[in-house]
């Protein structure tokens, strides 16, 4: 369907886009990049007034690796997948914006506009939030920072005030010190939307996090299959253990869940430790 | 509203609707009908473009959004690649109905340019973003494979 009208605004600093975003109030959503919202409003899911497309402010367009990694507001799935920083963290980040949608789609998409899109299946949602990362916001009343366990609220629904935008999302140092990962994607078509996204982490300190994405309501921790991953290293862990594992949690902590969506998520799971074991880094 | 567009290489001053659709601005106001529409949600890849050296969905990037961009729709790829790729096309009968076909070709011109991308399931992976309804993949595949494993043409490729 064409696009119902509205206004459009692209405010060339973030002053400019803070004024608007607090003068249209309710009226207006941010569009930063649009390859969800722009969707969204063809299929009349959302109807705003205006639009205050930020991408064009230079100082959000800024990817800092160093000492922590904090991803701007206009930064976009193919910069991350660009971004050539060595190391285990930057391994993974490219990794993982490699397998987001298309490459079109990925050259407009951003990334802190998929955490505030929210979207149960988004994969920054997921990434982020088992890298326990935090956002920051901005108004004319100030700024703030919140976690990202917390700004994500639900399925789509985000922690966002009216008169506020999302400046960015910040990794927390100790993430720079990833040792391994492994992650597993799992889609019907490549490109779609994950139906089973699963990650394994392990920090400097060697303890390891199992996290679960594509899941309702939202990012989901499996802490005993963690538990169950040696610090050490050693043999790989077998696949079917630990998908036993990850199926009692999901099975706990999601009591309604298909059965089958429950065994594939748990398949993800046991895909990604293997991925880790093996030490594969692109 | 008045955004200014370099399209195909001729700058273009055009008084568009806020809410105007790049593909449509293309389509209509500039006569670029090799911009298809097919899904219009992002999905299906006929509308594929170039906007400054990067390819974008059209349908789904406002012409507000890309005031002062150099946007490449198929008919501005005219260099020596896109001429191999056209004829790698035509000799792989990479075509049928037509109508994803500048899609294909501008992604697979972004591929070859980038050089990046050279063995079959990593193209067929970048080029999934594209929707072929004569599912005529194979032959797509196998054009964009062959001039992407050539050597670089002589005539540079634009920006």
């Amino acid at each position: 369907m064409k696009l119902p009208p509205f206004a459009l605004h692209v405010p060339r600093t973030l002053d400019e886009a803070l004024a608007l975003r607090a003068a249209l109030g309710s009226d207006a959503k941010v569009l930063a990049g649009g390859q969800s919202l722009l969707p969204m409003m063809r299929y009349r899911m959302l109807r705003p007034y205006a639009l205050i497309d930020i991408t064009r402010v230079e100082s959000l367009a800024r990817l800092d690796t160093a000492p922590a990694v904090r991803i701007g507001a206009a930064v976009t799935h193919a910069d991350v997948e660009r971004c050539t920083q060595a190391g285990a963290l930057f391994d993974l980040l490219r990794a993982h914006a490699a397998e987001i949608a298309f490459l079109p789609v990925r050259g407009r998409g951003t990334v802190v506009g998929s955490l505030v899109h929210a979207d149960p299946a988004g994969d920054w949602p997921l990434l982020l939030t088992a890298l326990d990362a935090t956002v920051e916001l901005a108004s004319l009343r100030g700024r703030r920072v919140v976690g990202l366990r917390d700004f994500i609220r639900g399925a789509m629904d985000s922690d966002v005030q009216v008169d506020e935008i999302a400046l960015a999302a910040v990794l927390p140092e100790r993430a720079s010190g990833l040792v391994r990962w492994g992650r597993c994607k799992l889609m019907h078509r490549a490109g779609e939307f994950a139906s089973a996204s699963a990650l394994a982490l392990q920090g400097a300190d060697g303890q390891w996090a199992c996290w679960l994405g594509a899941i309702d309501p939202g990012p989901l921790a499996l802490p005993a299959t963690a538990a169950r991953l040696p610090a050490a290293g050693g043999p790989t862990p077998a696949r079917r253990d630990i998908a036993a594992s990850a199926l009692d949690e999901i099975l706990a902590a999601r009591p309604h869940i298909d059965p089958l969506a429950a065994s594939r998520h748990a398949q993800a799971m046991a895909r990604a430790v293997e991925q880790a074991w093996q030490g594969v880094t692109a | 509203m008045n955004i200014t567009l370099t399209v195909n290489g001729r700058e273009t001053g055009l008084d568009v609707e806020p809410s105007a659709i790049l593909a449509d601005v293309l389509r209509e106001q500039c006569r670029q009908t090799s911009v298809h529409l097919g899904c219009e949600h992002g999905v299906c890849g006929a509308c594929n473009v170039i906007v400054d050296g990067q390819v974008v969905r059209a349908c789904l990037t406002l012409a507000g959004s890309v005031d002062g961009c150099s946007v490449t729709t198929l008919e501005g790829l005219c260099d020596a690649t896109a001429d191999r790729l056209r004829r790698a096309f035509s000799e792989h009968h990479a075509l049928q109905c037509g109508f994803c076909t500048p899609g294909m070709v501008v992604s697979g011109y972004d591929i070859v340019r980038r050089g990046q991308l050279r063995d079959e399931p990593a193209i067929r992976q970048c080029l999934s973003g594209n929707i072929c309804r004569c599912t005529g993949y194979h032959g797509i595949v196998a054009a964009v494979v062959e001039v992407a494993n050539e050597e670089p043409p002589i005539t540079e490729v634009q920006a």
